[in-house]
């Protein structure tokens, strides 16, 4: 579904990725993995079209991203929920989820959906966002993506920094938009939680893919896996 | 004339240019809070506004108030437009970094301000108002103990001057309204909040930052369309509504609406109050002291939040 070819990307004439290659499927997560300054979140970046490509391209189902200015990838069905949730903090909770909606503007029922997954929200509904606990920021991130009827979810690190009863409400939602069909590429540094989700693992080094893991290699390896977590 | 009349008369004239002081200010706070674009040129857009406002009434010819209706709805859109292109023509293609658009927008005051003076000259041309009577007004006093009214000699206000302050407070509002209610007035904030996540939700920012800087540059000619029936055009006349407006916008916290127009309600009453009773250069002396108060004391304004 999306499918990265020979991605080489960084900032300014600094190169971080190097011919990253790999694909995402629907209805199945994809845990990117690799330590702190392997180039997760700038892969991530450069599939939203956040970084201009130094080579390679991104598909979506045949369609070029790479090609299209950044504004156009998320009306394709790219849903992103980025590194510190990074919301509208001056905008209230209604408008966060307004804003993941306008592309997708006829779509009333979303918001009730999101709601429903994160109830925490509705109670919030009016407040502004920089006023939420971080969990709930984090429900919000996620809801704004979701708000998109997205293809495809790019989440990076969202259980960072929660306590536990976020992180199980974010890990739910997670397997539920896997369920509905939804191609998930995630940013995680947590063991349980890649075992846990994790239909396939793409391992980062130093800017280049140096494998693949399917979940019954996890489990034969585990020490490969752990190589690549930490700092 | 007693203190009391000599107040009002002068809190009037003071209203008048907190009116268009908050429009024109409102213009410069919108393209900085939302593009943080530190447009030097804006003392220009206004300045445009009123030299095309005597352009547009001196062509139509005809009655005064037809000629300026046509000005007040034409001339802002002209200028847009005008800003508009020069957003994309100049600002778009240095990716609006911070310090090279203030160098920019320098080159585009002289640019626009050379080209009137090539074209309208150096003088300073006057546009008759569309209506200009004259409205004495009461004040009281007490004789024998009860309150009466009574009309000093020397304290009125003509109509027109009546007319900007409520012209100005119903654009604000309508400006506030498009910021807080409308989808545009969404896409602006979110673009302003964090641009990237703008675009990584289909916000086509290029569009919005075109559209903020015509915005902007609307509301200052506007302003000056209100303005020049009382002021006159001039080839140089941005300059004292671009301190002003950056005066304003300091004083008020960057990116805080409510903020612009505290700030100018008490710049423009100040401004009015001590250039009737002293100096307007001490007028002029004491608002820029108390902007240095405010960059030493509290440098993100009277209403600016520190992270936001």
């Amino acid at each position: 579904m999306l499918r990265l070819e020979g991605v080489s990307a960084g900032y300014g004439r600094a190169q971080v990725l190097r011919e990253v290659s790999f694909e995402a499927q629907a209805g199945e997560i994809l845990c990117l993995v690799g330590r702190n300054g392997a180039g997760k979140t700038t892969t991530v970046k450069a599939i939203m079209g956040l970084l201009p490509l130094m080579a390679g391209n991104v598909t979506l189902e045949g369609t070029v991203l790479s090609s299209l200015p950044a504004h156009f990838v998320p009306r394709h069905g790219i849903g992103y929920v980025p590194q510190g949730r990074r919301l509208f903090g001056g905008l209230t909770v209604a408008e966060n989820l307004d804003v993941g909606r306008l592309t997708n503007g006829k779509d009333r029922l979303v918001v009730e959906e999101v709601l429903s997954i994160f109830p925490r929200l509705a109670e919030r509904f009016r407040q502004r966002a920089n006023t939420l606990s971080g969990g709930e920021q984090q429900m919000l991130a996620m809801g704004r993506a979701m708000c998109l009827r997205p293809k495809v979810l790019l989440l990076d690190e969202p259980t960072e920094g929660l306590q536990p009863s976020m992180i199980t409400a974010i890990r739910d939602a997670t397997i539920r938009m896997r369920d509905q069909g939804i191609a998930v590429v995630l940013v995680e540094q947590r063991l349980d939680a890649i075992v846990e989700l994790a239909d396939h693992v793409a391992l980062l080094e130093n800017g280049q893919i140096r494998g693949t893991l399917t979940r019954s290699e996890m489990a034969t390896y585990p020490q490969k896996l752990a190589s690549h977590l930490g700092v | 004339m007693d203190f009391g009349p000599y107040l009002m008369l002068a809190t009037l004239e003071g209203a008048v240019t907190a009116a268009v002081l908050a429009l024109t200010a409102s213009g410069l706070a919108l393209v900085f809070g939302v593009m943080r674009v530190v447009n030097v040129a804006h003392g220009e857009f206004f300045m445009l506004g009123a030299v095309l406002a005597w352009w547009v009434t001196n062509m139509l010819g005809g009655s005064a108030a037809f000629g300026f209706a046509v000005a007040l709805i034409v001339v802002p859109v002209l200028v847009g437009f005008l800003a508009v292109v020069t957003d994309m023509t100049v600002l778009k293609r240095i990716n609006y970094d911070p310090e090279r658009t203030i160098v920019a927008t320098i080159g585009i005051l002289y640019i626009f301000q050379q080209v009137t003076l090539m074209t309208y000259g150096p003088d300073a041309r006057p546009v008759v108002p569309p209506f200009n009577t004259r409205l004495a007004l009461p004040w009281i006093e007490f004789v024998d103990g009860e309150i009466s009214l009574y009309w000093p000699w020397g304290l009125s206000i003509t109509s027109y001057k009546l007319a900007v302050i409520g012209a100005a407070a119903l654009v604000l509002v309508g400006l506030w309204v498009l910021m807080t209610r409308s989808k545009l007035g969404l896409l602006m904030r979110a673009t302003e909040q964090d641009r990237d996540m703008a675009l990584a939700f289909g916000i086509p920012v290029e569009r919005v930052y075109a559209l903020v800087f015509g915005l902007g540059a609307a509301m200052a000619a506007l302003a000056a369309v209100l303005i020049v029936p009382i002021q006159q055009a001039h080839y140089l006349m941005g300059h004292d509504p671009l301190l002003l407006s950056f005066i304003v916008v300091i004083i008020g916290g960057l990116g805080s609406f409510p903020g612009t127009i505290l700030a100018a309600l008490l710049i423009g009453l100040s401004d009015g109050v001590i250039s009737v009773f002293f100096s307007p250069t001490l007028a002029k002396i004491l608002a820029t002291l108390l902007v240095a108060l405010v960059l030493v004391f509290r440098p993100q304004g009277l209403f600016g939040a520190r992270d936001t």
